[in-house]
């Protein structure tokens, strides 16, 4: 029983070394090279970052959670600025539901779910957002389209909901580049 | 009832002593057969930057439109050392299978009702017909006369319009 002192000095630091550090999650978010106040609300932020980083079922400080986001861009070689507005992003996932956005004026497109893995059809609304009435499935084929040019992802998307986190600024031996409409001249 | 137990020891204690089915080794892997065949159902299925497209996984793998050896090689085919270097990621998934059936790289796409592991990527191929499975065992094995399976499945991923 005279141990009981020292033992209760303890437990405030152990409770304090929970502290200590931060989450997986939380030190990837701090790593992204995001411009300005990234948790207004306002979905034309952060474009050509990663958007689950902060938006993902499972770690979202930036409150929304979305299925499949990411930006689209006129070039692949555009700096992070510069997306494309008004791109036509189609998805057909594994059980051949489709979706559809509109990318805004930073060239973000988001979708958001709202309802079970069975549910069926989305709701377009404003500013790059779609609410999916379901969970897709994955894999899930992706495209866009403006003005008569179209651009097909050559292989499906088998897992990761942020196109950034493969489609990375610059091509590299890790990352294929820019989500793009236009092939460079 | 000791000797009942004492009889079931000496069953049970065998057992321990039964040889573990020999494992097989693998033959060579055939790189140019890899990459004119499997390749393109690998690059589909499997070699996607969020999936088996990453240093240090089990099973990495480079390809076009994922993992690059380097990145000048970006926007390049698949070039002989990636192909080569592909080949032994499969055989270093599972160098000593106790029969290609149970090959890693073939059991974690399987899906698990027909006896295979789950596999994070989901299941891939519901049976063991599944061209895609035909073709990479055959590659796998050397029995290279699988070419009309490895066919029938890259035409079975061509994207649809």
């Amino acid at each position: 029983m005279k141990f009981r002192g020292p033992l209760l000095g303890l437990v405030p630091l152990v409770l304090l070394a929970g502290c200590l550090g931060v989450s997986p999650e939380e030190a990837r978010r701090r790593g992204l090279n995001v411009r300005g106040d990234d948790d207004d609300g306002d979905p034309t932020h952060n474009p050509g970052t990663p958007c689950l980083a902060c938006h993902a079922a499972d770690y979202n400080p930036g409150d929304d959670v979305f299925a499949l986001a990411g930006t689209v861009y006129f070039h692949v070689e555009d700096p992070d600025s510069r997306g494309l507005a008004g791109v036509d992003v189609y998805a057909r996932d594994a059980r051949g539901r489709e979706m559809h956005a509109i990318t805004n004026r930073t060239g973000n497109f988001m979708f958001d779910v709202e309802g079970g893995p069975d549910g069926v059809g989305f709701r377009e609304r404003s500013n790059g957002r779609t609410r999916l009435f379901f969970e897709p499935e994955y894999p899930i084929e992706v495209w866009i389209a403006q003005g008569g040019t179209e651009q097909r992802m050559r292989t499906p998307i088998r897992r990761e909901g942020s196109c950034a986190t493969c489609h990375d600024a610059l091509p590299s031996a890790t990352s294929i580049g820019r989500v793009f409409l236009m092939e460079t001249p | 009832m000791r000797w009942a137990w004492i009889v079931l020891l000496g069953p049970l204690a065998l057992v321990g002593c039964v040889e573990p089915q020999a494992a097989l080794p693998l033959p060579e892997l055939d790189v140019p057969f890899y990459q004119q065949h499997v390749h393109p159902i690998a690059r589909w299925s499997c070699t996607a930057l969020e999936c088996h497209g990453v240093e240090g996984r089990p099973l990495r793998l480079y390809s076009e439109d994922g993992l690059r050896a380097s990145g000048d090689l970006r926007g390049q085919p698949l070039s002989d050392f990636e192909a080569s270097e592909n080949a032994l990621s499969f055989e270093g998934v599972d160098p000593v299978p106790r029969s290609v059936d149970e090959h890693t790289a073939l059991t974690k796409p399987l899906s698990v009702d027909a006896g295979g592991l789950f596999h994070e990527g989901d299941d891939l191929w519901l049976d063991r017909a599944d061209p895609s499975y035909v073709c990479l065992r055959g590659w796998l094995a050397g029995e290279l006369d699988v070419v009309a399976a490895c066919e029938q499945a890259e035409r079975a991923i061509e994207p649809p319009p």
